[in-house]
């Protein structure tokens, strides 16, 4: 086999664990800036979140989500250039909190994110030069003959981009000329009020709500549900890892929904060699899913809830997708497992990729 | 956008098959493709001029007019007609190419021969878009490095079709025919060490089409790297598209009808035609170095495409008499 010529852009995607302690959770003033409620917070637009639980910590996950608002979303068809003018760009960017995505993949089409007041604009170079807007390289640099693709960060909220000011005519004047097309959007109100009339209504959107979906009652094999007492320091290093590959390993199967983990699985070794790690104890697990176009706030929100809702000793474990990138669909992921028994620590795996 | 330039088409394909292979392609997230006519043997002297058999199924791309585009969202990619003239003997063929170009959006050749690779690399009369060697035959020749860049120096791009790799079943002649296609690859890359390459299958079903992701991965295996092998799947084959609706729609790239202003004469405006950069300079600059200098800084601007569409962008050019004898040439585009 030939090898693949270096430096390139072209990565795979890296996962990293974490094995921490969550800190104590005051119901008043919820943690935002530590692990690992930063990184699920940290992440731009969440396409599923997964718990995973056990069969009799379900009812109380059951009034919580009950309880709980499923969260909205809107799917609408505008350019970019509705976006930026009159009732919509007053209310909802300068005023409000929204996060909108636009259709297409990154590092193919055009593709523009707004989130936190941040207009990103992915875009080649063809439409980039349309434009005329002042952006930075995005990809592999400094190679002769490679045309690049181009990437414009413009902060909507600041006080200069007001109609009337130079740069945000320039900015309309370029989503007019090379953004005029209507492309389909996300489109997600993070703020509590919405103003009426809602400015996004002539635009006639789509409302869809992630109803969380619940698959109960699933027969399976459970592996170890603590890590090894010595997984912590230098020494434990090699443990930590066998550890939560194995979970995570098991932790995906079960999201999967895959056959492989339930009790009674009889698969010919010559297709699967996979075998539920542990001592083979059986028991009743849950699934709940939700998917959409979620925010991370609300996913931080609902991690916080579930931890100061669970009974302590319970397990459980929270996964977020993001939505795919680029030409080969990878999306980061961050999955959190909570052990059996011991209340205050937590599994992290991040999966990101270079981008 | 990615691109396909090479899905198999005959007169005997039939109209659903080729309607599930277009479905497919554009599933798989190819944006635009072309149908590809390959004619062997002798070319009769007889039609002039030569018409186009392949069916129009959906709007015809920006570069080549004359409607304007569908919207992104259809479920047809943008389909382009192509013809690959198998070329044996260059000497009764050279004629005749003009008028296929002059008929077919893309021009391709497949020279089985040293004589013929040869004479299609640097002695046609206009280069062809394409050179799309047959990856399975036992080629009989080395490609060189001189040739081929100077091919792609000319403009012409070789073509990898991947979907002759997949040549299934045990056979000795499937066997040979996989293991021609590695060496030949192997060859191609070598002699020109990535560049000027485009990536097509050549698709007589939609199980001959393959994820971009896919073939990328399988190109790195064989030695094209992995942001070669996308530069092959979306930039390149653009360039190829819109240079030859460049060559066709204005007068050497240089003057074209952007807008026909309403309710008068035709008004046309210079424009700069070379969208893909090095490969029309250089071809332009071949022509009209022997008239004119100057031609050098518009290269690198300007893009061709969404010239009938209207879109009412403003741009500043400088009139000058394009294509006459003074250095005139330079022109400015802003999109202010």
């Amino acid at each position: 086999m030939l090898s693949f010529p270096t430096p390139s852009v072209y990565q795979s995607s890296k996962c990293f664990v974490t094995y921490g302690v969550m800190g104590h959770l005051d119901p008043n003033q919820p943690p935002t800036k530590s692990k690992p409620w930063s990184t699920v917070a940290g992440q731009d637009f969440i396409n599923r979140v997964e718990l995973i639980i056990s069969q009799e910590t379900f009812e109380v996950v059951q009034k919580l989500v009950k309880e709980r608002a499923a969260p909205e979303y809107k799917r609408v068809v505008m350019s970019l250039h509705d976006i930026l003018l009159g009732a919509f760009f007053a209310e909802h960017i300068k005023k409000g909190d929204v996060m909108m995505l636009s259709e297409g993949r990154k590092g193919i089409d055009n593709v523009f994110t707004l989130r936190n007041g941040m207009l990103t604009m992915f875009l080649d170079k063809e439409a980039y030069e349309r434009a005329g807007l002042v952006g930075k390289p995005d990809g592999v640099k400094g190679k002769r003959g490679l045309k690049p693709r181009w990437v414009v960060e413009i902060d909507l909220t600041s006080p200069s981009m007001v109609p009337g000011k130079k740069g945000f005519d320039r900015l309309i004047y370029a989503s007019k000329n090379a953004f005029g097309t209507p492309v389909t959007w996300l489109f997600c109100n993070l703020s509590s009020t919405v103003p009426n009339p809602d400015p996004i209504a002539p635009h006639a959107p789509t409302r869809c709500t992630s109803e969380p979906s619940v698959l109960q009652n699933i027969d399976a094999m459970l592996p170890t549900l603590k890590p090894p007492i010595d997984a912590i320091g230098p020494e434990g290093r090699e443990k930590l890892e066998y550890f939560s590959t194995e979970l995570y390993e098991w932790l995906s199967l079960v999201r999967l929904q895959s056959p492989r983990v339930q009790v009674g699985d009889q698969i010919d070794p010559y297709l699967c060699r996979y075998q539920v790690p542990g001592d083979g104890q059986q028991g009743k697990i849950c699934k709940v899913t939700w998917q959409g176009f979620l925010a991370p706030s609300w996913c931080r929100q609902t991690l916080l809830d579930l931890v100061a809702g669970l009974p302590s000793k319970a397990w459980f474990s929270f996964s977020t997708t993001t939505f795919s990138k680029g030409m080969a669909g990878d999306n980061s992921q961050v999955s959190l497992f909570r052990p059996q028994g011991a209340s205050g620590e937590y599994v992290m795996w991040e999966i990101k990729s270079h981008e | 956008m990615l691109y396909d330039l090479n899905i198999a088409w005959s007169p005997t394909t039939l109209v659903s098959e080729l309607e599930r292979t277009l479905k497919f392609a554009k599933n798989l997230g190819y944006d635009v493709v072309a149908l590809n006519q390959t004619i062997t043997g002798n070319i009769p002297t007889q039609p002039h001029p030569i018409s186009n058999p392949i069916p129009q199924l959906t709007p015809p791309h920006p570069s080549f007019p004359a409607v304007p585009p569908s919207s992104s969202s259809s479920s047809l990619p943008t389909v382009l007609r192509r013809v690959t003239l198998t070329v044996t003997d260059p000497s009764t063929t050279n004629y005749r190419l003009a008028d296929f170009a002059r008929s077919y959006d893309l021009l391709a050749l497949r020279p089985t021969n040293d004589k013929a690779f040869s004479w299609a690399c640097l002695s046609t009369t206009e280069p062809p878009a394409i050179i799309s060697l047959d990856l399975t035959q036992f080629l009989g020749f080395h490609i060189h490095h001189r040739t081929a860049m100077a091919a792609v120096h000319r403009g012409t791009r070789f073509e990898i079709c991947y979907s002759q790799a997949f040549s299934s079943g045990n056979t000795v002649d499937a066997q040979r025919a996989r293991s021609n296609f590695i060496g030949n690859v192997l060859g191609l890359l070598r002699a020109t060490k990535g560049r000027g390459i485009i990536v097509s299958s050549e698709a007589k079903s939609a199980l001959g089409l393959r994820g971009p992701a896919d073939v990328v991965n399988l190109l790195a295996v064989w030695g094209l790297g992995p942001e070669k092998g996308t530069e092959a799947l979306g930039t390149g084959p653009r360039a190829v598209v819109v240079n030859e609706g460049v060559k066709r729609r204005g007068f050497r790239g240089v003057v074209d009808i952007v807008q026909a202003a309403p309710g008068g004469k035709v008004r046309s405006e210079e424009e700069d035609g070379a969208e893909g950069g090095e490969k029309l300079s250089k071809n332009q600059r071949k022509l009209q170095q022997k008239q004119q200098q100057g031609q050098k800084q518009q290269q690198q601007q300007g893009q061709k495409q969404g010239g009938q569409q209207g879109r009412g962008q403003k741009r500043k050019s400088e009139e000058s008499s394009g294509g006459g004898t003074d250095g005139g040439g330079q022109q400015k585009k802003q999109a202010k």
